[in-house]
C-alpha cells in the first residue's frame, strides 16, 4: 500500500498510509496540487502540528479510515452531542491542553470528523454549567474591568428588583 | 485554553449548545462574550422577551442589543431594569410590541422613548382601579405607526399630541370620547383603523378633516356622527353596526379606489344594495368592491341593470374589469341564474 511521509513541527517523520493521510483535506490538497502522490520520498511538512498531536490524529484517522465522508453542515438541524461512540470517548480521555490542540490540528488539517468530535466533547463539558462553573472547568479568569464588574453588579441588583 | 480558540472554532462549539448554555458561556469572559455576539449574528433580530429569564434577557440585551430590531415584550417580569437595558442597548430598535400592565406601566416609558423606534404596538392590560399617568407623552418623535389596544379614555385623549404619526390603529377598552376630533390633530396621518369604537350618542357632530388620510377602516364600530372629510382617501373599509348615511361615502368620490363595505345594522339589504349603486355611480375611480353575499345578491336581483350601466359609465369593459370580492357563497348561483348577463364581461369576481 503506498505511503507518504508526514513531518511534524518538531521534525518527527511519520510514514503514513496515503489513504489515511488523505482523510485530511489539507494533506490531500497538498499531495494533489504538488504532484507528491507518486514520490515515495516526498515529505509533507506540517509545521502547525507537533508529533504528540500528530500521532493522536493519525491514530484517530486509522480507526475511522472506513467512515463515510461527513456531509455538509445543515445549520437548521439541531446538532447532537450525545452520539459519540465509546472508542472516541476513550480516545478523548486526555488533558484539556491536548483536547484543544487536537481541535486546532483537526481544523488546520481539515479533518471534519475529528473537528466535530472534539468540538462536541468541549460542548459536553459546558452543558448544564453556570458561568462560574465553566470558568472553574476550563480554568478561565474573569477579565472584566473593575468598572464593568461594578456595572454588572448594579444591573444584577436591578434585575433582582421586584 | 477554551477562550483562546480562534473565533470560527468557538463558533462551532457554540453551535453544539442549546441557547441556555450559550448564554451561560457568553458570560464567562470577554472573548467568549465576543464569540457569542459573532455566533448569534442576527438570531435576536426579533426578540421575544417572554422566552427568557430576566438574567438571560440581560445577557442577550447587553451583548446583542444593537442587533435587535423587533422586540416583543409580553413578559410579566419586565421590570424597570430590563426596560432601561432595552433603552440602553437596543439602539437599532424599529418595532416594539409591549404589553402594558400595572407593574411595568412606569418602566415602559424608557422603551417608548428609544430614538428611531418607528412602529409601536401597545397592548394595555391595566386594572380599572389603576391610576394611569400620561404614558404616550414618552413616545419618541420618530414613531410613525402606533397601534393601541384596550386603551382607556384617559390615555386616548393624550393621542392628540402625537402629531408625527402616519398610521394609527385604535381599539378602545370601553367608550372613548371624540376620537375623530383627536385624530384630526395628526395632519400627517395616512392610515387610520378604528376597531370596536363605540361613539357616545351625545358626541357633538364635528366636521373634521384628515388632509393626508389614504386608508380608513372602521371595524365593528358604532358611529353616529358624520364621517371625517378625507380629500386623499383611496381605501375605505366599513364594518359598522350603527346606521350611518352611506351617502357619506360620496364625499370620498373624487379619490376613492378601493371599498370594503360590510353592513350589520337594521337597514334591509335591498335598500342597502340600492344605496351601494348610488355610491358606485358617484365614485368614478373605484375599481374594487368587497361586500357580503346578501348585499351582492340584492345588487344582482334588484339593481343589475343599474349596476351594469354604472360600470359602463365608469369605464369598465372586457379589458378593464371591476374587481368584486364577495364574502360568502353566492357567486355560483348568480352565475347560473344570470348566465347571459353582460355583467360577467365587466367584472372579475372572487369569493372569500
Amino acid at each position: 500500500m503506498p505511503s507518504i511521509k508526514l513531518q511534524s513541527s518538531d521534525e518527527e517523520i511519520f510514514d503514513t498510509d496515503i489513504q489515511i493521510a488523505k482523510c485530511s483535506g489539507t494533506i490531500k490538497t497538498m499531495l494533489e496540487d504538488c504532484g507528491m502522490e507518486d514520490d515515495e520520498n516526498a515529505i509533507v511538512p506540517l509545521p502547525n502540528v507537533n508529533s504528540t498531536i500528530l500521532r493522536k490524529v493519525l491514530t484517530w484517522a486509522h480507526y475511522h479510515k472506513d467512515d463515510p465522508q461527513p456531509t455538509e453542515d445543515d445549520e437548521s438541524k439541531e446538532k447532537r452531542t450525545d452520539d459519540i461512540i465509546s472508542w472516541d470517548a476513550d480516545f478523548l480521555k486526555v488533558d484539556q491542553g491536548t483536547l484543544f490542540e487536537l481541535i486546532l490540528a483537526a481544523n488546520y488539517l481539515d479533518i471534519k470528523g475529528l473537528l466535530e468530535l472534539t468540538c462536541k466533547t468541549v460542548a459536553n463539558m459546558i452543558k448544564g454549567k453556570t458561568p462560574e462553573e465553566i470558568r472553574k472547568t476550563f480554568n478561565i479568569k474573569k477579565d472584566f474591568t473593575p468598572a464593568e464588574e461594578e456595572q454588572v453588579r448594579k444591573e444584577n441588583e436591578w434585575c433582582e428588583e421586584k | 485554553m477554551l477562550s483562546e480558540l480562534p473565533l470560527e472554532l468557538l463558533d462551532k462549539v457554540f453551535g453544539y449548545l442549546k441557547e441556555k448554555d450559550k448564554l451561560n458561556l457568553a458570560q464567562v469572559n470577554q472573548q467568549l462574550e465576543s464569540a457569542f455576539a459573532h455566533h448569534a449574528r442576527e438570531a435576536y433580530k426579533m426578540l421575544q422577551c417572554a422566552k427568557y429569564t430576566v438574567h438571560q434577557l440581560k445577557t442577550i440585551l447587553t451583548i446583542c442589543g444593537p442587533t435587535v430590531s423587533c422586540l416583543i415584550s409580553n413578559s410579566y417580569s419586565l421590570n424597570y431594569a430590563t426596560c432601561k437595558l432595552i433603552a440602553k442597548h437596543c439602539v437599532n430598535l424599529k418595532n416594539l410590541t409591549q404589553v402594558v400592565r400595572n407593574l411595568n406601566f412606569g418602566a415602559c416609558k424608557y422603551v417608548l422613548a428609544i430614538k428611531g423606534l418607528k412602529n409601536i404596538t401597545l397592548l394595555f392590560n391595566i386594572s380599572t382601579d389603576y391610576e394611569e399617568s400620561d404614558l404616550l407623552q414618552y413616545i419618541n418623535a420618530d414613531c410613525k405607526l402606533l397601534s393601541v389596544q384596550d386603551i382607556s379614555d384617559y390615555q386616548a385623549q393624550k393621542l392628540r399630541k402625537l402629531v408625527n404619526l402616519e398610521e394609527l390603529h385604535v381599539a378602545p377598552k370601553n367608550y372613548i370620547r371624540n376620537v375623530f376630533k383627536i385624530v384630526s390633530k395628526m395632519k400627517k396621518l395616512r392610515v387610520l383603523h378604528l376597531y370596536n369604537y363605540k361613539e357616545c350618542f351625545t358626541s357633538p357632530n364635528q366636521y373634521v378633516e384628515y388632509p393626508e388620510l389614504e386608508e380608513f377602516e372602521l371595524y365593528n364600530c358604532q358611529i353616529f356622527t358624520t364621517l371625517p372629510k378625507c380629500p386623499k382617501l383611496k381605501f375605505l373599509r366599513l364594518m359598522v353596526r350603527s346606521f350611518i348615511d352611506y351617502r357619506d361615502i360620496e364625499r370620498y368620490a373624487a379619490s376613492l379606489e378601493h371599498l370594503q363595505l360590510y353592513y350589520h345594522g337594521n337597514l334591509h339589504h335591498d335598500i342597502f344594495a340600492s344605496i351601494l349603486i348610488i355610491v358606485l355611480r358617484e365614485c368614478k375611480r373605484l375599481h374594487y368592491l368587497e361586500a357580503n353575499s346578501c348585499t351582492i345578491y340584492h345588487v344582482f336581483y334588484q339593481n343589475l341593470d343599474s349596476f351594469i350601466d354604472t360600470l359602463r359609465t365608469n369605464g369598465f369593459s372586457n379589458e378593464r374589469r371591476f374587481e368584486l370580492k364577495v364574502n360568502g357563497c353566492v357567486m355560483s348561483s348568480l352565475r347560473d341564474n344570470f348566465a347571459d348577463s353582460e355583467v360577467w364581461n365587466l367584472i372579475r369576481c372572487e369569493e372569500m
